[in-house]
């Protein structure tokens, strides 16, 4: 085995973590939706199609 | 216009099956309270859809899809939500039953042009109770 060789495997798990922080970095990860944000989301999407059922409803009543 | 809007009908149906597939995991991080919410929107954009899809095609000319067909998905769609908002439970079996009996209702063409907005509709209930 050579010197160069026996220190690769040496720093095989430092080199590791290198290139998974290095991988992380290059490729961050979206943030976690917070609970609020996805309360507000929904609120928001029943809020309009709500709003939109009731102006079609309104626009074409039943008599029509 | 017409019949682009039905050639079309299906593929946007698939396609919205697959955007909604691709975000199918409730994140792990959220709240019970948070999660249902998650859940809900997801159904609420399939639901969307296909009331979407009759509303759109009634206010063709000529219509796509009838008056009385698109109020009773109208009908539907907010009785549907108005489930979800007033409970978070058995809301799931609330909404695929209103949708059967919607679904009964129609006449066989039109059963047929709203065949992928149900199919989309019943897999995001399905996704729900994974």
């Amino acid at each position: 085995m050579t010197p160069l060789v026996a220190v690769l495997i040496q720093q095989m798990p430092q080199l590791i973590a290198f290139a998974r922080e290095a991988f992380a970095n290059a490729n961050p990860d979206e943030p976690s939706p917070t609970d609020e944000a996805i309360i507000a989301a929904y609120q928001s999407a029943l809020a309009s199609s709500l709003a939109r059922d009731a102006d079609w409803l309104e626009q074409h009543p039943e008599d029509n | 216009m017409r019949k682009r809007l039905r050639r079309m009908s299906p593929i946007l149906a698939l396609l919205a099956l697959l955007a909604l597939d691709g975000c199918a995991k409730t994140p792990p991080n959220l709240s019970p309270a948070a999660a249902t919410a998650f859940q809900k929107t997801r159904v609420i954009k399939a639901l969307d859809l296909a009331r979407d899809f009759a509303i759109d095609g009634e206010a063709q000319d000529p219509k796509v899809v009838s008056t009385k067909t698109t109020r009773d998905i109208v009908q539907w769609h907010q009785s549907s939500l108005k489930v979800m908002q007033a409970s978070d439970s058995g809301w799931v079996e609330a909404v695929g039953a209103g949708l059967t009996e919607v679904v009964n209702k129609l006449e066989a063409d039109e059963k047929q042009k709203f065949t992928p907005y149900v199919s989309l509709v019943r897999t995001s209930l399905v996704e729900v109770t994974r």
